[in-house]
């Protein structure tokens, strides 16, 4: 039995050495290097535009903003990257936007917001189809997941406050898991792949750059009211975002509605409402946004009943909007909205201005 | 607990440290505690009530039994053991079937439809009533004694390397090895080792990566029609048995950690040449159990009996193979149904194959003679070869029905076999539609490694061989350098994290 203990440890040791070394080493994610959040937290809270730096942890990159603020924005919005590119027009607005984001993300940030007491006059909620699909604890950003828990377990009565809540600080349960995870691992050797070994000597990592043209320049960017900008470098030209929705069209997978949506999942839809709700019994003013999608896939939709249900969905949206008197813009029916192929950005995302006019004009 | 996850290995690794160093009496206590800590974790716990319920019927059915074979109460007691077991895995697994097709008629008849009911799920029902079942009429016709520890029936009965997928075990295959004076074995323990090593590269590498593909394929099957539709299936047997048979070795393995040897479920399918053959290699446990406590009895029953002498009587010789086929019908029905609560399964997993089987064995007399006559010798490398190929493609189309969303949808892939297909576009659309999530060139290499590994190691246990015994002989550096490619190649282009297995949760 020693023969095989000492075996069994030594394999074990070279095995985790090899992935935690390389995870840490490596942290794709920034999730062991998280300077790069704060700087450009501070850079952001200076009124200071920035390139966005990559791969980063962006429900936690939002406490972060939060932390820096010194008053609520009269404005919130919430939502996937649908709602991240659009110019509102509202005076003070802050655009709190997490990438594929899910029902547990409007929990989890509305309750960073009332943690910090910085609650707006006035929360705009994007909404995607397949939002409801998990559950109200089931965000899609793990760092700020407890604030999400936290805001139910408030509302249910289970809890008073968001004490001892927070993302930014100490070791947690889940930077021990990721930095023992394999498939962390492969993200850091995906890392490798494409970024050489820069990492290994500090020159790889990305970190907070000033933007010289946030609107304009080649890279993606972050504005200091919490908007992203596109970068023209990965922009496509309308050919060949036609040519990529017809791909999707034609292998009748779309990818980002689960490969299929034939109606929302009425329990996650009622902890939305309860949401919506709670924040209405506070004062708070409440608007949907439904962001349009590609015109050649919303009519895909009418053609395939695996996706039957996201136009009876905007009816129900619609409907609870009507009952609790909620205003609503924007459409997923672009021919509604009055999107065209050619402002789109790529086959899923409007660009920034024709959102803005989705947004804005379309009630 | 994820069984691909590194806590489920964390917890193997603290019960094995645990059992090992306790003296043998408190061995199986160990297990026990692992095994309701295991259920308590990927279930509800107050589920544990339906296992609860089963073992303590069974067990006082058991005792009851003693001194009073073929008796009256006995049977009684029988009969009323087996309605509350089977009556609560249907209840739980069925009434929706029931409800739905129910529903079906009443919606068609008076547009009014029925309501789904929800249960608390079972962990593994499935596999452990067959087992209690197997235990209590083994105790009833005397085959086995009564244990008068419920807490060791318990232990037969949600013993945790089984409830990922099984094997179905009886009491006896499993009591020798749960309850015995257990020593440290190197051997038996690194062996058991490097089976489970093994099941996790066929698991996360081949079949969670094809099953990127394959759902893929199976959501379009308007688009992948003609041989994309069969491509499809393929993959999806591929998936399958990388699946079933991964979960066999994780569980095989992890027993055979704790010195408790568990019955092979599989035995090299694909080199079966009749369907009848590849049901004896696949999930082979199941196809006992049925055998032996289904069809064996109902064979034996006098209504089965009669019938037998009366078919022959009125058909002649031929016509006594009525009822057997008959309670074949049955077996392969129960088949269907224990797979899971759709007429898919019912259709797809039993009475496909039941009709396979039958049309096989009914002109079988004439199948001879034409072979005789045409020269045809049954160890001939091309006529195994097309049997081979036969059997595979029946079991592909079977499969069709197990991975399709209902039965409709099953129909409707099968009609696209026969539409024109694209040839450009489909591989177009793979390549722009999954590729980057099925991972990439590097996993096409690491899925092509492990399929071919597997393949080798197959056609060695066909001849008889052992790939193990085979890798042994490698002198020791160069094998652990394997080993630790392996590991490597598991962690670098596994899929983890996002699927069960297949059949975890029957």
């Amino acid at each position: 039995m020693k023969k095989f203990l000492i075996k069994a440890v030594a394999l074990i040791v070279v095995v985790l050495t090899v992935v935690c070394g390389v995870n840490y080493i490596i942290d794709p994610a920034n999730m062991f290097h998280d300077g790069v959040i704060y700087d450009a937290a501070d850079m952001l809270a200076n009124g200071q535009a920035i390139e966005s730096p990559g791969d980063f942890d962006e429900g936690k990159f939002i406490e972060a903003r939060v932390a820096k603020m010194t008053g609520a924005p009269t404005t919130l919005v919430e939502g996937s990257s649908h709602i991240m590119f659009i110019p509102y027009e509202y005076d003070d607005c802050f655009v709190a936007g997490l990438s594929s984001s899910y029902l547990g993300d409007f929990y989890a940030v509305t309750g960073v917001f009332e943690a910090y007491d910085l609650m707006p006059e006035r929360v705009v909620f994007g909404i995607d189809p397949w939002m409801f699909e998990s559950g109200y604890d089931g965000g899609s950003h793990g760092s700020i997941k407890d604030y999400a828990v936290a805001k139910y377990e408030i509302m249910n009565g289970k809890r008073s406050d968001y004490s001892g809540v927070s993302s930014l600080d100490g070791i947690t349960f889940d930077k021990v898991k990721e930095i023992t995870s394999f498939s962390y691992f492969q993200l850091s050797i995906d890392a490798i792949k494409m970024k050489g070994l820069g990492y290994f000597t500090g020159d790889g990592r990305r970190k907070a750059v000033p933007a010289s043209d946030p609107e304009a320049g080649g890279f993606a960017c972050i504005l200091p009211n919490g908007r992203r900008t596109f970068g023209s470098l990965s922009a496509g030209t309308p050919e060949s975002v036609k040519a990529e929705a017809e791909t999707n069209i034609n292998s009748g997978y779309i990818a980002h509605l689960g490969g299929s949506f034939t109606g929302t999942n009425e329990d996650n839809f009622t902890y939305f409402k309860e949401l919506c709700e709670d924040l209405q019994s506070k004062g708070i003013e409440v608007v949907f946004y439904l962001p349009s999608f590609y015109p050649d896939v919303y009519d895909y939709f009418g053609e395939n009943p695996a996706y039957a249900g996201v136009s009876s969905f905007e009816e129900e949206i619609r409907e609870y909007a009507a009952s609790q008197n909620i205003e609503v813009r924007g459409s997923y029916n672009p021919h509604e909205a009055g999107a065209e192929g050619a402002d789109f950005y790529d086959w899923i995302h409007l660009n920034s201005a024709s959102a803005s006019e989705n947004f804005a004009y379309i009630r | 607990m994820e069984i691909t996850s590194l806590s489920y290995l964390i917890f193997v690794g603290v019960s094995l440290v645990v059992y090992w160093a306790l003296p043998h009496k408190f061995k199986w206590w160990v297990l026990l505690v692992d095994s309701l800590i295991f259920y308590a974790l990927n279930t509800k716990p107050i589920t544990l009530i339906y296992p609860a319920v089963s073992v303590l019927s069974v067990w006082g059915a058991t005792l009851f039994f003693e001194g009073r074979r073929n008796t009256k109460p006995a049977r009684i007691v029988l009969i009323l053991t087996l309605v509350l077991n089977v009556g609560m895995l249907s209840l739980l697994k069925y009434t929706n079937l029931f409800l739905s097709t129910v529903s079906y008629f009443t919606e068609k008849f008076s547009g009014r439809t029925i309501p789904s009911v929800k249960w608390y799920a079972s962990l593994a029902i499935s596999f452990y009533t067959l087992q209690i079942i197997s235990y209590l009429l083994d105790c009833y016709w005397g085959v086995e004694k009564a244990e008068k520890n419920p807490l060791k029936v318990l232990l037969f009965t949600i013993y945790f390397p089984l409830t990922i997928s099984g094997p179905i075990c009886r009491y006896n295959m499993l009591s020798a090895g749960l309850f015995a004076n257990n020593s440290f074995d190197y051997d038996r323990v690194t062996r058991s080792l490097k089976r489970t090593g093994w099941g996790f590269a066929k698991k996360l590498i081949v079949a969670d990566r094809l099953s990127v593909v394959v759902g893929y394929m199976f959501a379009s099957p308007d688009f992948f029609t003609g041989p994309w539709t069969i491509l499809a299936a393929a993959l999806f047997v591929i998936q399958l048995y990388f699946d079933f048979t991964g979960c066999m070795d994780i569980a095989l393995g992890i027993s055979g950690c704790f010195g408790v040897e568990l019955p092979e479920n599989f035995r090299t399918p694909f080199f079966a040449k009749t369907v009848q053959e590849f049901w004896q290699r696949w999930h082979m446990t199941l196809g006992t159990f049925l055998k032996e406590y289904i069809m064996y009895p109902v064979l034996k029953s006098p209504l089965f009996v009669k019938m037998t002498a009366d078919c022959k009587k009125h058909f002649g010789k031929k016509g006594k193979k009525i009822p057997t086929y008959l309670a074949m019908l049955i077996v392969w029905l129960l088949m269907g149904l224990w797979h899971g609560s759709s007429w898919k399964y019912v259709l797809g997993e039993g009475l496909w194959f039941w009709l396979i089987i039958v049309l096989g064995q009914i002109p079988s007399d004439f199948f001879k003679k034409a072979k005789a006559r045409l020269h045809i010798k049954e160890d001939a490398f091309l006529w195994k070869a097309y049997g081979i190929v036969r059997t595979s493609f029946f079991f592909t189309i079977g499969m069709i029905f197990f991975n399709a969303a209902d039965l409709k949808a099953a129909f409707h892939m099968i009609s696209c076999i026969f539409r024109p297909f694209p040839v450009k576009e489909g591989f177009l659309s793979l390549y722009r539609g999954i590729w980057p999530e099925f991972g990439g060139k590097y996993v096409a290499l690491a899925v092509l490694i492990i399929f071919i590994l597997q393949t080798v190691f197959d056609f060695m246990h066909e001849k008889g061989k052992d790939p193990q015994e085979a890798v042994a002989k490698i002198v020791a550096p160069v094998r652990w350098v394997l080993y630790l490619a392996l590991i490597f190649l598991i962690i670098f282009t596994g899929s983890f994290g996002k699927s069960s297995f297949i059949y975890f949760g029957f």
